[in-house]
């Protein structure tokens, strides 16, 4: 299993961060009931990462950067695992543990999982 | 008769009922808000042709207060709960677990922090936009929705600058 490298864990953050951008401007936009930008960033930021990564492990920016979310086992996390990834990367200091030295975020290691590049590419490298 | 008396009757009406509506945001006190109301009445125009006209208060502004006081409420909580992740956080990266007990109550502590910490923060984001609404200067969506995932991390500059911002905007309302 080979670990990306911080680069493309920013990478990882920065396509997912348009992505969330989008749906939350396409459903504000949709349903002018709903406009509570401040409420429905935090939802489609919550639902975004917890609904990717639990149905199959991977979000928009880990499908194109060919990673993919696992657990200790070496295995697809489990619902309530990814759940607790999900509202640990609302943790506002969460960021400060790419720089301080863990080699996975903190939402990586309080949740037991990891974030891995995807088999086919790690064949090649 | 002190000199802020000899002052405003030197005012002219409109002068005077401004004076009265607005006397908040000229920081001044009520002393002289009713100085003017007595200058007002003795000048024929009573408490009810004020309250009648809108002249007496600034209903705008009494909105506009207690958002902000809702926003002081909820910004110091999210503050609170923003300071107790660090602390927990902390305390998560520098020690190391030898019982799953601990480790588990820690989670869950900083699991309940994080929540609490969510609910106040949008709650404050809210009153900001509600003051912001009310005096006509609205958000458009897509351009916050950056500056609202910025908040989450970088909430404790967010606070002291929304905070002064608020009420220099108050200040304004007339």
């Amino acid at each position: 299993m080979i670990i990306p490298n911080k680069g493309l864990r920013i990478l990882n953050f920065i396509i997912d961060l348009i992505a969330i951008v989008i749906i939350n401007g396409v459903i504000t936009n949709l349903i002018p009931l709903i406009n509570q930008p401040e409420i429905t960033i935090y939802l489609c930021f919550f639902f975004y990462y917890l609904l990717f990564e639990s149905v199959n492990g991977r979000t928009i920016g880990k499908l194109i950067t060919n990673t993919k979310v696992i657990d200790r086992s070496y295995s697809k996390p489990g619902f309530w695992r990814i759940f607790l990834r999900t509202i640990m990367r609302l943790n506002p200091f969460d960021w400060m543990s790419y720089p301080f030295g863990f080699g996975n975020g903190a939402h990586d290691q309080l949740s037991g999982t990891k974030t891995v590049i995807a088999k086919s590419q790690s064949k090649t490298l | 008769m002190t000199d802020k008396t000899q002052i405003l009757k030197t005012f002219d009406n409109t002068r005077l009922m401004d004076v009265i509506k607005n006397y908040r945001q000229y920081d001044y006190d009520e002393e002289t808000r009713q100085s003017a109301l007595a200058i007002l009445q003795e000048r024929g125009i009573s408490v009810e042709d004020l309250k009648l006209t809108g002249n007496f208060e600034n209903q705008q502004f009494n909105e506009a207060e207690a958002c902000y006081r809702s926003f002081f409420k909820n910004s110091l909580i999210a503050l609170v709960f923003y300071i107790s992740i660090l602390v927990i956080s902390s305390l998560i990266s520098a020690i190391t677990f030898e019982s799953l007990l601990t480790f588990s109550i820690t989670i869950i502590l900083s699991l309940l922090s994080i929540l609490l910490y969510m609910m106040f923060l949008i709650r404050s984001f809210l009153d900001h936009n509600r003051l912001y609404k009310l005096i006509g200067n609205e958000y458009k969506t897509c351009s916050v929705t950056i500056y609202y995932l910025l908040g989450v991390p970088l909430y404790l500059i967010f606070y002291f600058v929304f905070k002064k911002q608020m009420y220099d905007e108050m200040k304004q309302i007339r």
